[in-house]
């Protein structure tokens, strides 16, 4: 489980978390969605250990500040957004980046197939087209943490946007690789731009705005017309597929609140 | 057993092979110069154990093998200081002659040469041999120091922010230096000089000396930043989050490049394109995993270096050609063609 109570964040002069509490539970997706700019990445950065917060953090169990890092690197991995790399490293290199101190062909490879890209090992990173560059770093990020769950308890998947940039087919194929790790026990932490895929697929979601929780809940209870409405200033409709699932089409939004 | 995309075998043989080459160039080296003596010749007599003829010995013992000793240090400094460099900037334009680190080492090392003067007579003599190299390092040091802050912000460097700084740096470095040079005496203006012309002339024993106490402790730790460098590649905020010690890689490099440019620079003047030019053929071959890279950059730079002063040995015959020329006229064109071809990454 990852526990966040307090936190609070400064960059600068400026306050740009406020007295966050964030839960993720093993087994589950937990999603963070917001209005552009309202501290999403700054959690997940607090939540890795990336950058100093005030407040509590506890990583199953331990407290993250007194976490050597390389060992907090075998128990949690990181997506961000988009990699751009300035060497010319082929797949299979890339993957294992991820595998500082215990390079393994074998788990490279399988970490590969995992994503769908079997055969690429051979291609220049640099050459792949945006999906199958998320699709590589998902592989070296999978490969990192080596499974979702072991002895020690489970792993964590952090996720910043990371289906954005990609067309239709290939955020499902992310999504439903995040899914299949939670499923398998471990963790998933991802930060959302979408909101119908955020409610696809996860099973808690945390609504932030201007640096603060606005809500966090089950998806239904999140994705609610006064809460959206309120999180990104517009006037926001939720509609609802046939098994619960909430949806906002932005064709049902309306001009002003 | 077959492993698609891994070449890390290919960079292994092609470290041997380089290594041999190394070797063959050595020889090379040692046996070619102005003097024509027979090196071979020599070292079959002194085998044979028969006195050896002063002269021939002379030349061999005094000046040939120091230079050669020095070209090696120095070629191998410059190669890997471009790789690690390039590593940290996460920009394969990145050289410590392109982007102003030279001319900061050059600047401390003329700093040492004209100001040295002033110094307390004792002070003088203790550091004497030591002072113009740890000028030089500070100068190169302070100079990465400065270029690292400015181009990097949040763990991205701007290629048009690391450019342009370095041209800024090398310019005023250069306005200091000539000022130093303008209030320099005559005797020291030799000094400068002979400094400046870029070349393994000058190699001595105690340079010898000086050159391999500062440039080996730097390409030590070198070889063991790579894996730091690998993890860099993905972004200060990705190293981290795969466990390395982020801010420990960056001192240590900075320091190595400082320590290795910066007496490269004191001992052989400004020597240009040998940092950008065989790290980028290395990764052409065989990839660019800093693991070997590193390794390997040492040893092409080395057996580069020997050829290009080899080449300035004889070209000109009895006179000898700056060095420094040979690496700019082979090296510029190369970097021309490096910037053409990576035009579509290169988005300032
Ligand atoms: N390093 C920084 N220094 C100062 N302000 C920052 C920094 N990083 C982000 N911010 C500010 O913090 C706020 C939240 O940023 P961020 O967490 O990236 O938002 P989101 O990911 O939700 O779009 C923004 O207003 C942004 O301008
Ligand atoms: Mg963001």
């Amino acid at each position: 489980m990852i526990k966040a109570r307090n936190i609070t964040v400064h960059l600068g002069k400026r306050q740009i978390l406020k007295e966050i509490g964030f839960i993720a539970r093993p087994g589950q997706v937990s999603s963070v969605v917001g209005p552009n700019g309202s501290g999403k990445t700054t959690l997940l950065r607090a939540l890795t250990g990336e950058i100093e917060c005030n407040g509590e953090i506890t990583v199953n169990g331990r407290v993250l500040r007194q976490i050597p890092h390389w060992q907090l690197a075998g128990m949690r991995a990181v997506l961000p957004q988009s990699t751009a790399l300035a060497f010319p490293f082929n797949v299979i290199e890339v993957i294992h980046l991820g595998l500082p101190a215990r390079r393994s062909y074998p788990l490279a490879l399988e970490a590969l197939s995992r994503v769908g890209l079997a055969g690429y090992e051979q291609r220049p990173y640099q050459e792949l087209s945006g999906g199958e560059k998320q699709r590589v770093q998902l592989a070296r990020v999978l490969a990192q943490i080596s499974g979702p769950t072991d002895q020690t308890g489970p792993r964590w998947l952090f996720l910043d946007e990371p289906v954005s940039a990609l067309d239709i087919g290939h955020q499902l194929q992310i999504m439903r690789l995040a899914r299949e790790f939670a499923n398998a026990g471990g963790g998933v932490v991802a930060i959302m731009h979408d909101l119908n895929l955020t409610a696809m697929f996860s099973d808690q979601i945390t609504l932030l705005k201007d640096g603060a929780v606005l809500g966090s809940g089950r998806p239904e209870d999140t994705l609610t017309d006064s809460l959206l409405s309120r999180a990104y200033d517009c006037p926001l409709r939720v509609g609802f597929t046939p098994p619960q699932v909430p949806f906002v089409l932005p064709q049902s939004a309306g001009k002003s609140l | 057993m077959d492993r698609p995309g891994d070449r890390s075998n290919r960079a292994r043989v092609l470290g041997l092979c380089l290594a041999v080459l190394l070797a063959l160039v050595v020889v090379f080296s040692l046996t070619t110069g102005a003097s024509g003596i027979d090196t071979a010749e020599i070292i079959a007599g002194w085998l044979r154990g028969e006195p050896m003829a002063s002269r021939d010995a002379v030349i061999l013992w005094h000046i040939r093998v120091p230079r050669t000793l020095t070209g090696i240090a120095v070629g191998a400094s410059l190669a890997v200081s471009g790789a690690l460099m390039q590593g940290l900037f996460r920009n394969p334009l990145a050289d410590p002659g392109i982007i102003g680190v030279s001319a900061g080492a050059g600047l401390g090392a003329i700093g040492a040469i004209v100001l040295g003067g002033m110094l307390p007579v004792l002070l003088r003599d203790a550091a004497s041999i030591y002072l113009v190299p740890i000028a030089a390092f500070f100068g190169a040091w302070l100079s990465m120091l400065l270029l690292y802050r400015i181009a990097t912000r949040q763990g991205r460097t701007s290629v048009a922010m690391m450019l342009l700084a370095g041209i800024a740096l090398a310019a005023l470095a250069g306005a200091f230096s000539g000022m130093m040079i303008f209030i320099a005496d005559d005797a020291q203006l030799r000094d400068l000089t002979f400094w400046g012309l870029g070349s393994l002339g000058g190699a001595t024993w105690p340079k010898v000396a000086t050159a391999y106490v500062i440039m080996t402790p730097a390409l030590v730790c070198a070889l063991f930043l790579t894996r730091g460098l690998n993890g860099l590649a993905l972004g200060e905020a990705g190293a981290f989050h795969i466990g390395i010690p982020v801010q420990r890689v960056k001192i240590l490099a900075i320091l190595c490049v400082g320590a290795a440019t910066g007496a490269a620079v004191a001992v052989s003047g400004g020597i240009g394109f040998v940092g950008i030019v065989v790290p980028h053929l290395l990764r052409l071959i065989s990839g660019p995993d800093h693991r070997f890279l590193i390794p390997n950059a040492a040893l092409l730079g080395a057996s580069l270096l020997l050829v290009a002063d080899v080449i300035s040995r004889v070209i000109m015959a009895p006179a000898e050609l700056p060095i420094g020329i040979i690496t700019a006229v082979l090296g510029g064109p190369f970097f021309l063609w490096i910037l053409l071809r990576q035009r579509g990454v290169l988005d300032m």
